[in-house]
């Protein structure tokens, strides 16, 4: 997996490429945590070029959700393949997170 | 689409060697020309099924292992994933509460990855036999004709 954080004026985006698989979702979840931590409230995933995600990668989102959300903050997700979307859905983790299929759809929603 | 059967079998003694089975994935879906979006949910289903077993199958176990068989015949994609864990039945996970707000759940992440075992798969089996636990899944190659979901846990036994 490759990931790049991009800083925007209104969200920060996350840019994953690849697996965010076992190996992986350390990685991520340490990102997450420090943007979190450093005051960075507003996360967009970008999917674009995303392959696989499994339950571990799904539960970083959760987490970061259940941080930001109660004090305001917002998480989203961009442009995620039909088949992670179906994963998505079947969690009903669609319901939680913005699901948006650009990424300049889900930046002009923060 | 041959209709020959394919199969790979490897042997698992750490989460790292996953890498290996998802080869296998890849080697069988080059082989039979398998859709992304089938590809993407055999491996999630083995991933999830992998990963549950070295989490929780080998507290005390002192050489953990997996035996796992994946397999195409027929248009249709078949694994025999067999342990050497502690008894660990899968069918016993409660399922997350998905239908709920993620502040209504009384779990909220757990039990996501059997969960979706069971939604991505046409058939998900477990049972116990002579110290070794067995988990079977099966699901149509052909994802427009697959009668989707192994149900709500009906298919144990």
């Amino acid at each position: 997996m490759a990931m790049t954080t991009i800083e925007l004026p209104n969200c920060t985006v996350l840019a994953m490429s690849n697996r965010l698989d076992g190996s992986h979702t350390q990685e991520l979840e340490a990102k997450v945590e420090e943007l979190i931590s450093g005051g960075y409230s507003r996360l967009l995933f970008d999917f674009q070029e995303l392959d696989y995600i499994n339950s571990a990668g799904l539960r970083i989102l959760v987490m970061a959700y259940q941080q930001l959300h109660p004090n305001g903050g917002k998480v989203a997700v961009c442009c995620a393949r039909d088949y992670i979307q179906e994963v998505f859905e079947i969690s009903g983790y669609d319901q939680l997170f913005g699901m948006y299929t650009s990424r300049d759809d889900a930046v002009s929603d923060f | 689409m041959s209709n020959e059967r394919l199969c790979y079998r490897m042997i698992l003694h750490s989460r790292d060697e996953f890498s290996n089975l998802v080869s296998a994935i890849d080697s069988i879906a080059e082989q039979r020309d398998v859709a992304p979006s089938v590809v993407f949910k055999i491996t999630l289903a083995l991933d999830e099924l992998v990963s549950n077993i070295f989490d929780y199958a080998f507290p005390g176990i002192p050489e953990p292992q997996i035996d796992v068989v994946v397999c195409v015949d027929n248009g249709v994609f078949f694994a025999k994933i067999i342990d050497n864990g502690i008894p660990f039945d899968m069918s016993k996970l409660q399922e997350p509460e998905v239908d709920k707000p993620l502040e209504e759940r009384k779990r909220a992440v757990g039990g996501l990855g059997v969960f979706l075992v069971r939604r991505l798969m046409d058939s998900f089996t477990y049972y116990r036999y002579a110290g070794r636990n067995y988990a079977m899944i099966c699901t149509k190659l052909d994802s427009e004709n697959s009668e989707k979901g192994a149900g709500d846990g009906n298919d144990y036994h």
